[in-house]
């Protein structure tokens, strides 16, 4: 590849001409790091960057594979961590003016994982206030935008990490996703992100007991995100609900000939824009023509669906938001304001209630599993909200109709509730903004190697990035 | 065969009979049966019997071994189901007066499960009411008594389950735990008990979204115990957080020798009765002479635990107990009234400490998981409360101390905070009331086979129930003043 394209070079292409030694871990970070200081003025994707220490540690992956060295599974690799992941001795602010001086004391798990296995972090990435949103601004960091239109949400609330690995300043990035934080951003930055189910991944206290919350890769292909998830999975001796035993993905994908796919258009309920209607059936046929049946089916989701997530989220994730409202409520974004809020009227019953609501989404899925291979449905309903989207004060329409505008132009969230599937999001195409649309592809609980294998034949199809005019041009 | 050898033969070896034609499944029911209608006075552990549609399915399952047709993990062996256990159709009162005339419309998952593989139930027992207690009485069903000293509690809130394998009534029963309801009842009647990691097991909503509430066997042996669980395991359609794929249970272990066990004899904070202790060294001593290495640990846990325990219950109590209580208030029991109650004002902070209690609680018990084999401590503090104990003005004193009377002689509620551990409760002797006590042995979370490999060879060192010495004597009337 061209020393103009390096930047854009995949991890998994990567790290084997890292070992065939015709590419320096060096020149990757070099490249990376250009492009990088080429887009940020206009992204604004990095919280923090550590462009001298990367240095130094590509310099030593250079050095081992120079040798001959026996090395690790992301050895040399650009990192993009979102910032929400603690780091011993790094700030820990949560995008929250108010803990800009907070510094973290321990590590978080998948984080530790990725550098025991020699990814180098060059830089954090912007998130919003309290990763509570489904866009990416805030009073600390101000505005991310999308590289596709910067007039646009790179998604959130992994939205710095979206936005980076769309714009080639990393080739791998982690997320988090508890309602879509993983998905949205794929999908509003048109690169591949990846849900795991619940307990795949470990997660520090108490996140790691709501079966919302996930930690997880996010890359430009399918491959590149299943090298990282490989690295992040496993059972951890402090998270007690990690699964044994660890789930290892191939990174080479059999033909989907054959399998039958269940198709929803809006889960039983959504507004589903035209743009990101016309995308998920070019995706469908896509997957017809790779020989998968792919059929419609009825979920006989509701909107109660929405609102038992908003009730939950609000009441756990919101909870934990009272102690910092208590004393620092005029230091917040509006919006986190209103989570934490909102969270405080939340009563157990609602908690309860949310709960049943689980039961019987799973009453239509669960048989549907049964009897198909996976479900695929768009992630988002409109491509993306624009990048100062202010929920609190601005409304969403959707073909003529006002949705709730924290989560309602997403469709990410019942796969938070349904959390034992795995999801991955892969994108399908672009709207009349050219900002990107994302299709997810929701696979049996606990069956992870079905959604890469189906998310590689959409990709095969199309790859986006392997050509500069599949690349946005900020 | 003679009828007191049915009565107390296990589930296991009756399969075997049943498969050689040595014995029919008949005569199996026949004799339980008998049983039941025996103790049914003195211990009242059945909240409704099906004798007749019992014997029909007896007769059905005859006929399939006498033709060699292929027969389920069960096939004839008698069981016996918690009523908290749906079956659509039946009755599902919960224990509550206000739902006495409640039918289920569903029937829950590991029921069905049982059903598939032959078992034939002939009985449904009771609970307290919305087994929301660790003893076994209510307004519906009064009081259910222990075999081995009727004076006794059987425990709860699987105390009807438990009561009833213990006298003979069944083989096996199943039970549910989200605050020690398995374990409690086979501690008190010396039993085999398993509370699985959570997902294991498939669980109705809206508890299968609740990692401490897990269904779970009853046996009078770690075999018999295995054999149910195996049929209970495995993901469901129904059940999201039901785990993949099916872990089938060995059913032969290799010996303890050089195995590293650690010891908590009070988990760092509860009050724990001389002669429990003195019962759980004895276990510890089957075990050193099984060639394990035992070593006492400091959790590091302290009351704080109860408080995030109770946090989380209450929250899940009190949103689901709520609008009954409102609407029902004076036909339910004094320990529903308190604990939905107190539950009323319980907010999302409570619940969100609860969780961070399972983080703090695992930061030691983790990395002690990886460095020993399995954890094991005592199931009850002191070997069982009195029958008609009430769990809200009872009074409950260990070492001459007074403790709180719901929940604090027990000391299982640790483990569904952190419930995606295996807790297996085996008999560690008896009480000088005659009420058995129990050793809880805890496995790292998700590895189940750990916890019976410990079990199985405590057993071995000393069966329970194989023997008339082993076994509480037969109480058609109550006896006074014992």
């Amino acid at each position: 590849m061209a020393t103009s394209n390096l930047h854009y070079m995949g991890a998994v292409e990567a790290l084997d001409l890292f070992k065939k030694k015709k590419l320096s871990p060096v020149e990757l970070l070099d490249a990376v790091i250009k492009r990088a200081d080429k887009v940020q003025p206009k992204i604004n994707s990095f919280s923090q960057t550590f462009y001298d220490e990367a240095r130094d540690a590509a310099k030593k992956a250079e050095a081992k594979f120079a040798r001959g060295a026996r090395t690790r599974p992301l050895e040399g690799l650009p990192l993009a961590v979102k910032d929400e992941e603690g780091i011993k001795g790094l700030p820990s602010s949560s995008g929250c003016i108010a803990f800009k001086d907070a510094i973290a004391d321990e590590t978080s798990y998948i984080v530790e994982r990725c550098f025991n296995a020699g990814a180098i972090m060059h830089a954090r990435t912007t998130t919003p206030e309290f990763s509570c949103a489904g866009f990416t601004h805030t009073k600390l960091w101000g505005v991310t935008r999308n590289p596709w239109n910067l007039d646009y949400t790179p998604g959130g609330s992994s939205g710095g990490t979206g936005a980076t690995l769309a714009a080639g300043a990393a080739p791998l990035g982690t997320g988090s996703d508890i309602g879509g934080s993983i998905r949205i951003p794929a999908s509003c930055s048109g690169v591949v992100g990846f849900k795991p189910p619940y307990g795949r991944n470990p997660q520090g206290h108490i996140f790691n007991l709501d079966f919302y919350c996930h930690p997880g890769p996010m890359a430009r292909s399918v491959a590149d995100c299943a090298l990282l998830q490989n690295v992040m999975a496993g059972p951890h001796p402090r998270d007690i609900a990690t699964l044994k035993p660890k789930m290892r993905l191939p990174l080479e994908y059999k033909p989907i000939k054959g399998m039958k796919i269940a198709l929803s258009m809006d889960l039983g309920y959504c507004e589903v824009d035209k743009d990101v209607q016309k995308n998920t059936k070019a995706a469908v046929q896509k997957l017809r023509d790779a020989g998968a049946i792919v059929e419609e089916v009825d979920l006989q989701w509701t909107w109660k669906t929405l609102t038992a997530a908003v009730n939950y989220l609000a009441h756990l994730f919101g909870g934990t938001l009272a102690e910092v409202m208590r004393s620092h409520r005029h230091e917040m974004t509006p919006y986190a304001e209103w989570f934490g809020d909102f969270g405080a009227r939340t009563t157990a019953m609602d908690y309860i209630e949310s709960l049943d609501v689980a039961g019987e989404m799973y009453d239509t899925l669960g048989p549907i599993m049964e009897k198909y291979d996976a479900l695929v449905c768009p992630t988002n309903a409109i491509s993306a909200v624009p990048a100062d989207f202010s929920p609190t004060t601005e409304t969403i329409k959707i073909n003529g109709k006002e949705v709730d505008p924290f989560l309602g132009w997403v469709m990410t969230y019942p796969f938070n509730i349904m959390s034992r599937c795995p999801v991955l999001s892969v994108p399908s195409g672009h709207d009349r903004k050219d900002v990107p649309t994302g299709l997810q592809i929701v696979g049996r609980t606990y069956d992870d190697p079905t959604v890469f294998q189906i998310g590689a034949a959409v990709e095969e199809a199309d790859p986006w990035y392997t050509k500069p005019s599949r690349r946005p041009k900020v | 065969m003679a009828t007191t050898d049915l009565t107390w033969m296990g589930a296991t070896e009756a399969l075997q009979l049943f498969k050689a034609k040595k014995l029919s499944p008949v005569e199996m029911m026949d004799a339980v049966i008998k049983r039941a209608e025996a103790v049914k006075p003195s211990l009242n552990p059945f909240s409704n019997l099906h004798f007749e549609e019992a014997r029909e399915k007896a007769k059905a399952s005859e006929s399939r071994y006498a033709k060699g047709k292929a027969t389920g993990a069960l096939e004839g062996v008698p069981l016996v189901l918690k009523e908290e256990a749906t079956i659509a159709g039946l009755p599902a009162t919960s224990g509550s007066l206000p739902l006495k005339d409640h039918v289920a419309d569903e029937t829950l998952a590991v029921v069905e499960r049982c059903f598939d593989a032959g078992a034939i139930m002939h009985a449904r027992t009771t609970t307290p009411e919305f087994s929301s207690a660790v003893i076994t009485h209510s307004k519906l069903w009064g009081v259910t008594r222990n075999p081995w000293n009727p004076d006794y509690t059987p425990g709860g809130s699987s105390g009807g389950t438990a009561s009833a394998v213990a006298a003979g009534v069944a083989p096996i029963g199943t039970g549910s735990d989200i605050g020690g309801s398995i374990r409690v009842p086979a501690s008190t009647c010396g039993l085999v008990g398993f509370k699985p990691p959570y997902g294991r097991n498939p669980e109705g909503r809206i508890f299968n979204m609740d990692h401490y509430a897990v269904e779970g066997p009853l046996a009078r042996s770690v075999s018999d115990c295995i054999l149910l669980q195996n049929v209970m395991a495995g993901p469901h359609p129904r059940d999201i957080a039901s785990l993949r794929p099916k872990l089938t249970l060995p059913t032969t272990f290799k010996s303890l020798n050089g195995v590293k066990i650690a010891l908590s004899m009070d988990l760092g904070f509860i009050e724990v009765s001389k002669e429990v202790q003195k019962n759980t060294m004895d276990a510890v001593a089957k075990l050193r002479d099984a060639g394990a290495i035992v070593e006492e640990v400091d959790l590091g846990w302290t009351p704080s635990v109860k408080t995030a325990a109770f946090g989380h219950l209450g929250h899940i109590f009190g949103g689901a107990l709520g609008p009954m209580l409102r609407r029902h208030r004076h036909e339910l029991t004094r320990y529903v009234e308190f604990l939905v109650d107190r539950a009323r004002d319980s907010t999302a902070a409570d619940f969100l400490e609860a969780q961070r209690m399972v983080g703090i609680m695992y930061d030691t018990l983790g990395p002690l998981l990886e460095r020993y084999e399995v954890l094991i401590c005592p199931t009850t503090a002191i070997p069982a409360v009195p029958a008609d104990h009430c769990p809200v003005t009872g009074h409950v004193e260990i070492n001459g101390k007074e403790v709180e009377p719901g929940f604090d002689w027990v000391m299982t509620w640790p483990f569904n905070v952190l419930g995606h551990c295996p807790v297996l409760s085996v008999p560690s002797g008896k009480g000088r009331n005659g009420v058995p006590t129990g050793l809880q042995i805890v496995g790292p979370a998700y590895e189940d086979a750990k916890v019976f490999r410990i079990g199985a060879a405590i057993e071995e060192a000393d069966p329970w129930f194989t023997r008339p010495a082993r076994r509480p004597k037969l109480a058609t009337t109550r006896k006074k003043g014992k």
